[in-house]
Formats: structure tokens, C-alpha cells, sequence
């Protein structure tokens, strides 16, 4: 039985009519709602999931079409209160000038070669 | 509105615009940029024209709902959110009042996905030949790509 | 010569056509055309101060290249600098833009 799964973002998506990206909010559904160990690694371009000072909001003929303003932030944040390990890579932060005091608190910096050794501790890997 | 004086670089003002978009909504957000640029095109009287080819043609679907989130989810997603099709119905009647959107869904894409008969009211089914009348007919071609 | 808008929607660093970008536009720009480069959704991510990719960012603007980046999308992934050389920007500013007229875009 798979009880340890490690998720994976590469790419951020915003703004895309859902409250957040579908598949951020399927993995903290399941961190919130499941007894499976769910950890999150955030790489590639999906490390600004963690920036904290995000802000969304879009409007189409004075219509805001993120209501709730849902921040990847936030349900990072989330993730982290209900016991996830939140996990970027260091060089992919660096790469797109993130420093680490841009992050959301509690939110863990690894390596690109940590990686290995991540995958290898879990049963089962989602790469969104 | 539209005027016929030459633009701030001297050159005749733009007057249709096509946008080739190939892609579906809730995982990417370039409908989301077509729509809010489709808004401004319109608001300066510029026609706009959107073949939409793909997963795009499920962006008409009149059948998409509003529906609650996860209740676990909601103090963080909020109770519910609009569906895309409704700012695109929005966008189209907005037409009625300024200059015009015209939304052809490609006929084969949406026959294959099930959505031809889903179209919302305003969306013209056509043909593979349209894209090429709206991108000869257009002084100016916006082609979105569909990555993966 | 000509007036090209080349539009970025993805980070440069995503796909390996991304890196071409910078040199096909430094080259435009050394044609003489008029280039305006508009960065928007992920394609703002190397708007950030301090991102390689945007690392040539100075020096297309110094060769006359109008580099902006779409101030929504800057705020969803919490841009607070951004690169030397780029200026923040909205969708209404590419609109009048467009308006205006270009002999081609370049959606990538």
C-alpha cells in the first residue's frame, strides 16, 4: 500500500479561472483529508509557488475572476499547518533570483541532488 | 471608439484583430490573457476575432456550472467561483453596445470533445477555412501557442 | 524599418526555444527594427531582479528594445523588483499598443 507519496509541481498556473491551481489544491486536499503522508516538492518554475508576497486578482469587465484571492502561497501555508513538508530546490530558486528570505516560513531548501534521496524514501510520486 | 486618425506612431489605427487560441481553461491561464486583452482591444472600438482550436472549444461550453469547493478546502479556496464561460458570454454581448467579438469554435475539435451541440448562445461553430478568413481579414494576428 | 511585438508567456528557462528569445530579439533590434518585448503570465518570472534569465534584459534596453512586464502577473508571483531594464506595465498599455499597429507579433 502506497502511504508515503511525494508530489511534484514543475510549473506554476494562475489565473486560470479556478480558485487556485487545480492540481495545488488536490494536494492539499489530500494532506488535509487523508491519512497518507503527502510531501510537496516544488522545482523548475514551480518554486515561486512558495514566494510569500503573492497577489492575485484579474478583472474581465469589472468582474474579479479570483474572488477568493487564493494565493499558491496560501495553500502552501496550508499545506505546512496540517503537517506537510513543503521542500523547493535551491539552484531553481537561485536561477530565477529568489532568495530564501522570500519564502513562505517554514517552507524547506534542498538541493538539486537531495532529490534522489527524497524519491527513493517514498512509495509513490505524483508529477502534476 | 474607433477613429480613423493615425495612431501615435503615425500609422492607420488597427481596426480587427484575430487571436488563433488553442488552448483550454482551468490549467492554463492564457484564456485568461486572451479575455482580459480581448476586453481592452474592445474598448478601444478594435474588432476582435477568436478562432478558438483544441481544447478551446470547451471554453463555450454553456454547460460549465458553478459548483461549492471542498469543504475542507473552503476557508482557503472560498465557496465557489465563476466559470470561464461566463466571461466570454459577457464578452460577447458586450459587443452589442461597442465593437464586436466574434467566437467561431472549430466543428471537428468540438465534435471529437462531445461540445458541438454545448456551445453557448454567441459561439458560431465553423470551419477550419474561418481561421484562415479571420487571420487574412485581420490587420493584426495574435497566434497563442499550445504548449505543453 | 519595422515595429515587432514579441509577447513572452513562458519562463525562458521552461523550454529550450525560451533561451533563443533574448538572441533572436538583439537581433531584430540590431536590424533596426522598433521591438517591444511584453512579458506576461510565467514569462514575467524572468522579470524578477536577479533571475538568469532576464540577465540580458539591461542590454536589449540599451539597444532601444521597450521591455515591460504585466504588473498582474508580477503580483501573483510576488515580484516586488524587477530586472534592470524592464518596466512595469498593464494590459491597457499593450492594447493601445496594438492598437497602434505592429508589423508582426510573436506570441511565444
Amino acid at each position: 500500500m502506497a502511504h508515503r507519496i511525494l508530489v511534484i509541481f514543475e510549473k506554476p498556473i494562475m489565473l486560470s479561472f479556478e480558485p487556485a491551481d487545480p492540481h495545488l489544491f488536490a494536494t492539499a486536499l489530500g494532506v488535509a483529508d487523508t491519512p497518507l503522508e503527502i510531501s510537496v516538492l516544488l522545482r523548475d518554475s514551480a518554486v515561486t509557488y512558495a514566494v510569500s508576497a503573492q497577489a492575485v486578482s484579474a478583472r474581465i469587465l469589472g468582474q474579479e475572476i479570483a474572488p477568493s484571492g487564493t494565493t499558491p502561497a496560501r495553500l502552501v501555508t496550508f499545506m505546512l499547518e496540517h503537517g506537510a513538508v513543503v521542500r523547493v530546490v535551491r539552484e531553481d530558486l537561485e536561477e530565477r533570483g529568489i532568495p530564501p528570505s522570500d519564502l513562505v516560513a517554514g517552507v524547506r531548501v534542498v538541493g538539486r541532488f537531495d532529490t534522489a534521496e527524497i524519491f527513493a524514501e517514498n512509495d509513490g510520486v505524483i508529477l502534476w | 471608439m474607433h477613429s480613423d486618425e493615425p495612431g501615435p506612431s503615425g500609422r492607420r489605427r488597427v481596426r480587427r484583430v484575430a487571436i488563433v487560441l488553442s488552448t483550454g481553461s482551468y490549467q492554463r491561464e492564457a484564456p485568461t490573457t486572451v479575455l482580459r486583452l480581448a476586453e481592452k482591444l474592445l474598448e478601444r472600438g478594435i474588432e476582435v476575432n477568436v478562432w478558438a482550436f483544441e481544447e478551446a472549444v470547451t471554453l463555450t461550453n454553456q454547460d460549465q456550472m458553478e459548483h461549492n469547493e471542498p469543504p475542507s478546502l473552503r476557508p482557503v479556496l472560498g465557496e465557489s467561483h465563476a466559470p470561464v464561460g461566463r466571461f466570454i458570454d459577457q464578452l460577447l454581448r458586450a459587443g452589442l453596445h461597442g465593437a464586436k467579438m466574434d467566437w467561431v469554435t472549430c466543428i471537428l475539435c468540438a465534435q471529437e470533445r462531445g461540445v458541438e451541440k454545448h456551445q453557448m448562445g454567441g459561439a458560431i461553430v465553423g470551419t477550419l477555412g474561418d481561421l484562415w478568413k479571420f487571420v487574412g481579414g485581420a490587420d493584426q494576428v495574435i497566434a497563442i501557442p499550445a504548449y505543453r | 524599418m519595422g515595429r515587432l511585438l514579441v509577447v513572452d508567456s513562458r519562463d525562458l528557462t521552461e523550454y529550450a526555444g525560451g533561451r533563443s528569445l533574448p538572441p533572436l530579439i538583439e537581433e531584430l533590434c540590431r536590424q533596426g527594427h522598433d521591438v517591444t518585448l511584453f512579458l506576461v503570465e510565467n514569462g514575467v518570472i524572468a522579470a524578477r531582479r536577479g533571475a538568469a534569465a532576464g540577465l540580458s534584459f539591461d542590454a536589449l534596453s540599451g539597444t532601444g528594445v521597450h521591455i515591460l512586464a504585466d504588473e498582474v502577473a508580477c503580483r501573483a508571483r510576488g515580484i516586488r523588483e524587477l530586472a534592470p531594464g524592464v518596466c512595469l506595465s498593464d494590459l491597457d498599455h499593450l492594447a493601445d499598443k496594438i492598437a497602434d499597429g505592429f508589423d508582426n507579433i510573436l506570441w511565444y
